[in-house]
């Protein structure tokens, strides 16, 4: 009878029928048969030990990769809601032309009638276009053929004088041809009357918005100025991040879209600002053609 | 003519013909450490010969599951044509018939309580 032993060898097949397969015989004695059963049963334990090891890490890196696989869909969930508010915010733009034409249009004495009609064609041929950007959310479908800017800052900004204030006056210096950049029209317009509607917005006390597109060098500069109220150094940090807004009910994709736009014209987006002495936001699009 | 080559616990030798005999000291537990020295004394001896192997595993007193899945699974497995493990009381059977069940060799393996008889079985697997 080995009875220091066999009571330590129960202690530890105890502690593996536990789940604790750290346990270990110490090895007491000689090469007998309890000896050879006491050497199995460590090999058995170590060999448990291993196995867990292993699954807990094969576990541990299934968990990581399931991790990185919710943070992409909370990625996309989120890509989708910046472009759920960039859409919304567009929309809303055109529908406040659409009301300031319509409430125009019943003015008894319109001043011309038929431009403001062309205004309101332009507002739903651009809805139209957004609603098609839309449909194309997956792939980035915007038409960046060779195009003259000057057609489309000028239609965002006969489109923002409407929507001005009383008290802010909107002045504009667009050539009536430019040379070509890789934008899209649609887009470009879009981008410039967000510019605009901002510093029209940035003015509650009434002020001056300028709009003025210049080639200088091989580069179209649009550069939207207003004299509203600016920006601190710690909202101009943040001024491009998408949802990033100090309004109460802006959506946060203005001066974010203006920047994709520069980005993926190859050109960059110029934010010069500073509380209490106004805006200017410079877009720079590199000329592609010369017409 | 014999080489000799003296490791921690034990020495390795490489007889004339051509049988690479690990021998263990007496009362050894064998850990992963030791398995490394033994298995480059073994490729020391080797050249760039194939190896024919036996480990004299009756005086061991034990031997961990690291050191013997190091044993089946490294890159000297892929020279090796043949493994002959002496055995003598219950602790080396348990302990090979671990290694055959557990740690599973790619090349043929034998337990062997007559030296002799291990030799000539390794022998005939020589080419």
């Amino acid at each position: 009878m080995d009875s220091p032993r066999l009571k330590r060898l129960q202690e530890v097949l105890l502690r593996l029928a536990a789940g604790d397969y750290t346990a270990q015989i110490e090895l007491l004695g000689d090469g007998d048969d309890i000896g050879a059963i006491c050497v199995g049963v460590n090999l058995l334990a170590q060999e448990l030990d291993h196995e867990r090891s292993t699954r807990q890490r094969a576990e541990a890196a299934l968990e990581q990769a399931r991790a990185a696989q919710r943070a992409q869909e909370v990625q996309k969930m989120r890509s989708l809601a910046e472009l759920s508010g960039g859409v919304a915010h567009d929309l809303n733009n055109l529908l406040s032309v659409m009301m300031m034409v319509s409430a125009a249009m019943r003015d008894p004495d319109p001043q011309d009638r038929s431009e403001l009609l062309d205004d309101l064609e332009s507002a739903l041929q651009r809805g139209v276009s957004l609603a098609q950007q839309l449909l194309a959310v997956s792939v980035d479908t915007a038409q960046r053929l060779p195009v003259d800017p000057s057609q489309a800052v000028s239609s965002a900004v006969r489109l923002a004088r409407r929507a001005a204030p009383a008290g802010v006056t909107v002045s504009s210096a667009v050539p009536l041809a430019m040379p070509r950049v890789a934008a899209d029209a649609a887009e470009l317009e879009r981008v410039v009357l967000n510019l605009a509607t901002n510093g029209l917005e940035a003015m509650p006390e009434g002020g001056r918005l300028d709009v003025v597109a210049v080639c200088e060098g091989g580069d179209i500069w649009v550069r939207v100025r207003d004299t509203g109220t600016g920006m601190s150094r710690a909202v101009l940090a943040r001024a491009t991040e998408p949802l990033f807004t100090t309004k109460p009910s802006g959506s946060g994709f203005g001066l974010a879209l203006a920047y994709t736009l520069c980005q993926r014209a190859g050109g960059e987006l110029v934010i010069d600002s500073a509380t209490g002495r106004g805006t200017t936001v410079s877009l720079r699009l590199p000329v592609v053609s010369q017409k | 003519m014999q080489s000799v080559v003296d490791v921690s616990k034990g020495r390795v030798v490489r007889s004339e013909d051509g049988v690479i005999a690990v021998l263990w000291d007496p009362g050894v537990v064998v850990e992963v450490a030791d398995i490394e020295t033994v298995l480059e004394a073994e490729l020391s001896l080797l050249g760039t010969d194939d190896a024919i192997v036996m480990v004299d595993s009756r005086e061991v007193r034990s031997m961990t599951r690291a050191a013997q899945r190091l044993t089946a699974q490294h890159p000297i497995a892929e020279r090796t044509l043949a493994l002959a493990i002496l055995i003598a009381g219950p602790v080396s059977r348990m302990l090979g018939n671990f290694f055959l069940n557990v740690s599973r060799p790619s090349y043929p393996t034998r337990l062997f309580t007559d030296e002799e008889l291990a030799r000539a079985w390794l022998r005939s697997h020589r080419g």
